[in-house]
């Protein structure tokens, strides 16, 4: 089920009263339940696959545990990451590799793929690397591994982050698991769960989803659109997937803490990065994270030289690329944001010179609003492919950009024919500015919203929240004029 | 370094406001526009000068001068234009070109005003010309001393026009390039209302307005110390009887200087101009009234000056370019105004389709044979083009165009609106590469007992 429906409106209180109801030793196994109820309301079939994943990484690691031959535990790890691996290219990736060898292929030997009718499975990029990194945990040494199988089945099927992140760690989601039995009902944590998933809705039913059809007018049919149109919508894609998977991870932490557990913060202001190293900081931290750990840093990091190091990031963010998608546009995605990096870093030296030989005042707003400014249109330039559906499509956007320079529909009232009248176009100038204030209390006070609103009188807190929620219930993008419109990380 | 800071501020800022500026001023083409393409003209290459109000260009045609006697042809006029307007253009005119005649149109000889009221049409007669001492001295005679700065500084007139801006205010020659660069001033009007004949038969004289007159004299003075002849002519149009006293006025004062004044609504049978077909409205001729009228101007011309024939001339290939477009829009005219679908694909036919594009949508009843030639020629001379999936797009200048064959019934998307206009039956779209301009959509639909045309 998804977030925005009334069926999760019945399904979380629920669960919650359940979960404070029941007695505490075995409140794990009733949200293992609910988990996988929550899983099996996509598609039932598929709780057998995460089920299939959950035995043989819980086995593998206990098994690796054990063992103290080197040369064993790495058979062993091998052996269960190319298990789980396999299942998720199958899955996810083997339209696209057959479609690539028949492409290099002549006519005659052209290959069907068996497993083209299978439908993707809910959520299992996120919770096969979930799994994935417990086991390398535990091959390291850093946990030891989780015996209670069914313990170990809540961390892989957590419900709130199951299906689109954020991807957690043994280390804070298996000890927590562990102390749901000490968590006691306290009012203040129900409020800020609450207040969290109030904003994570609004960010997703009123911004998300109504800026959602500017970019697809544009973006589904781009050979009608000029210069100008194509340029907004590209901005408008990056609010759009800002918006939309900040808010699932947004919920999904609001969710959780009304359950005594704190889920670790996804995005962190994403768009006033300095740089593009400082964006992936602040955007989808739990990917970006998991990939620098189990990655990068096997890769060697920095620890082999400066040419080495360049490399690393490449094929990291190459990876970073793929995970998101079967097609080559995500791959030229994570593989310009790879190219940012390395450029960033062969540039830092000669940006001191520059800086120091035209005494640039770096300390300054006008610095900061430069580096700001260029490093969100890198990151969108980057978002022109994500959202494209090839990279024939994105080219010929980039090619419209360039040519079909057309500045006077910033004055015909062309900007109102994109999917939203002018009413709607200013209401959500408006959410985005309050997305935007939000985002800056973040940057300068480094407090969420409900930690600001805590701080400031009763009576602001509940205009903000009560401000919110009319937002959300007259402007937001629901009913039978809309269809729901699925968080795009789902198809991850 | 600092001591240069103040004065690159200064320069900076100007200069987006002159940008700015180049966005927002007035776009006018009867002033503004025509003064700057004559501007754009090479030396000394007009042969013949049409100066005066819309009565003069928009009813002499250069293309019939050229196509006539190879006669480069200019009409440099804005509407409404008092005649003290025309002498300061005339002025201006003379600084860059030599002409070998000067026609001015005197319909303005009435006009009793001291100064015209509507701001619009001092714009059009005098922002166009160049910043001189000729300019300054036109605003000061153009408007009351106390309204000179409102126009001395331009940008206070136009610069709410930002919510009126078109491609036309962003693109160089107004989104319309092969128009443009070829323009010689003259606005051709297409359409025709019928009016009764004048009565032009007036012989008595009245005075004429004083500043009127002064001017009047100044343009024919003026062209006479430089030895051009001047030709003072009233084209055809719904004249009074009080007017017609006026111009036979301006006719003795002619006679006075010996300059030949013609004033068409006495003799305009003679070149065969029937008001009920020939006018666009009360003031002005159309295509088909200012071939006529300018047919016998150029007779005239020729009778009387010895003109040399410029047709084969590498200088004057945009005379050429200029004669064909126009040749072009009488077609289309043609096309605009066609009902019958028969006598549709005939005109079609007649259109140089290599110029065009034509998309014909739809099941056509029967298929004469010479709409086969049309067919070979759709989607062959396009612009950037795609075919993707079911759906064919074109760039037609600053427009796009989209054939949607997705569905079971194709429908044509012109900058994004549905053009299908019959849906059982066939529609045409008309579009014009060289001239960047839609010409006709137009549908023909089978659905009743007859066919029904629809636009």
């Amino acid at each position: 089920m998804l977030f925005n429906s009334f069926s999760y409106m019945i399904f979380l209180p629920l669960v919650l009263l359940i979960f404070y109801i029941i007695p505490k030793k075995i409140r794990y196994i009733w949200i293992l339940v609910a988990s996988y109820y929550f899983y099996m309301s996509w598609n039932a079939q598929y709780a057998l696959l995460i089920g299939f994943s959950t035995i043989i990484t819980w086995g593998c690691a206990l098994i690796v545990s054990k063992i103290s031959s080197n040369k064993e535990k790495r058979f062993i790890l091998f052996s269960c990451l190319i298990i789980n691996l396999s299942i998720l290219v199958i899955f996810k990736y083997s339209n696209f590799l057959i479609d690539n060898l028949n492409y290099l292929l002549p006519q005659g030997a052209q290959i069907d793929n068996p497993a083209s009718k299978l439908i993707l499975p809910v959520g299992i990029s996120f919770y096969t690397f979930q799994a994935i990194g417990y086991l390398i945990d535990v091959f390291r040494g850093d946990i030891l591994p989780e015996k209670n199988i069914l313990k170990y089945a809540l961390f892989v099927s957590f419900f709130p982050q199951l299906v689109a992140g954020p991807i957690e760690r043994s280390g804070n989601l298996l000890s927590q698991i562990n102390a749901l039995d000490q968590v006691k009902f306290d009012q203040e944590r129900i409020r800020r769960g609450l207040v969290t998933m109030l904003w994570g809705f609004f960010l997703k039913i009123v911004v998300a989803d109504n800026i959602c059809i500017i970019v697809d007018s544009v973006y589904d049919d781009w050979r009608m659109y000029g210069s100008i149109e194509l340029m907004i919508a590209t901005v408008a894609f990056a609010i759009q997937i800002y918006c939309d998977f900040a808010s699932y991870s947004t919920i999904a932490i609001g969710t959780a803490e009304m359950m005594g557990v704190k889920l670790m913060e996804n995005f962190n202001a994403p768009y006033f990065a300095t740089s593009i190293k400082d964006f992936w900081r602040r955007w989808h931290i739990s990917l970006s994270s998991w990939l620098r750990d189990y990655v990068y840093i096997p890769l060697g990091g920095n620890r082999k030289g400066k040419l080495r190091k360049q490399i690393n990031v490449i094929i990291t963010f190459l990876i970073s690329g793929i995970w998101h998608g079967a097609n080559w546009t995500y791959i030229i995605w994570g593989g310009l944001h790879g190219l940012y990096q390395v450029i960033e870093d062969i540039f830092a030296p000669i940006n001191e010179y520059i800086c120091v030989k035209f005494k640039v005042k770096r300390d300054t707003f006008s610095m900061k609003f430069m580096k700001v400014l260029s490093t969100f249109i890198l990151s969108d330039f980057a978002w022109l492919f994500f959202r494209a559906t090839s990279v024939n499509d994105a080219m010929g956007i980039i090619y419209r950009i360039l040519t079909k320079w057309n500045p006077w529909t910033l004055f015909n009232g062309t900007l109102y024919t994109l999917g939203l009248d002018a009413f709607k176009c200013h209401v959500l100038i408006v959410a985005i500015v309050i997305v935007f204030l939000v985002d800056l209390i973040k940057v300068i006070k480094n407090q969420s919203l409900f930690d600001f609103l805590q701080e400031q009188n009763i009576w602001f807190e509940w205009c903000i929240c009560a401000m919110l929620l009319i937002f959300i219930v007259v402007y937001g993008a629901y009913g039978p004029s809309y269809d729901a419109q699925q968080f795009i990380y789902f198809q991850f | 370094m600092k001591k240069y800071r103040l004065i690159c501020l200064i320069v900076f800022c100007l200069l987006m406001v002159k940008i700015a500026s180049n966005v927002l001023e007035f776009k006018f083409d009867d002033g503004n526009n025509s003064t700057k393409a004559f501007y754009e003209l090479d030396n000394n290459t007009v042969d013949i000068l049409a100066l005066g109000s819309s009565h003069a260009f928009a009813n002499i045609n250069p293309q019939v001068f050229w196509d006539s006697y190879g006669y480069a042809a200019y009409d440099l006029g804005s509407s409404f234009q008092m005649i003290w307007n025309t002498y300061y253009y005339l002025v201006e005119a003379l600084k860059t070109q030599n002409p070998s005649v000067i026609i001015l149109d005197a319909y303005q000889i009435n006009c009793p005003l001291e100064y015209y009221e509507d701001s619009s049409v001092i714009i059009k007669s005098t922002a166009g010309l160049k910043w001189s001492k000729n300019k300054i001295e036109a605003l000061f005679s153009s408007t009351d001393i106390s309204n000179v700065p409102s126009y001395l500084l331009e940008y206070s007139q136009y610069h709410s026009r930002y919510e009126e801006l078109t491609p036309a205010d962003f693109l160089k020659y107004n989104a319309q390039e092969n128009v443009y660069k070829n323009w010689k001033g003259f606005r051709c009007n297409y359409g025709t209302t019928p009016f009764p004949d004048p009565v032009a038969d007036v012989e008595d004289v009245v005075e004429l307005p004083q500043k009127t007159e002064l001017y009047y004299r100044k343009i024919i003075e003026l062209a006479q110390s430089k030895n051009i002849p001047i030709i003072v002519v009233v084209s055809p149009y719904c004249v009074s009887e009080e007017e017609e006293k006026g111009f036979n006025k301006a006719a003795e004062i002619a006679q006075e200087y010996g300059v030949d004044f013609l004033d068409f609504n006495k003799f305009y049978q003679e070149l065969g101009i029937d008001y009920s077909t020939d006018f666009n409205d009360v003031g002005h001729l159309n295509y088909r009234g200012t071939i006529k009228y300018t047919n016998y101007l150029s007779e005239y011309i020729h009778l009387h000056y010895q003109i040399e024939d410029k047709r084969n001339n590498e200088k004057y290939t945009s005379w050429e370019e200029n004669a064909k477009y126009l040749k072009m829009t009488y077609i289309e005219q043609e096309l605009i105004e066609t009902v019958d679908e028969r006598s549709y694909i005939d005109v079609l036919n007649k259109l140089e389709v290599n110029n065009y594009t034509i998309i014909v949508r739809g099941q056509m009843r029967d298929m004469p044979d010479y709409m086969y030639r049309i067919n070979d020629t759709l989607f062959s001379n396009r612009l950037l083009t795609v075919w993707d999936n079911d759906n064919y797009y074109c760039d037609l200048g600053t427009n796009t165009l989209k054939i949607d064959c997705s569905d079971s019934v194709t429908s044509l998307y012109y900058n994004r609106n549905n053009i299908n206009k019959a849906e059982s039956g066939v529609t045409y779209f008309v579009y014009n590469n060289y001239s960047e301009k839609l010409v006709d959509i137009v549908g023909f639909d089978y659905t009743g007992q007859d066919v029904q045309c629809i636009r």
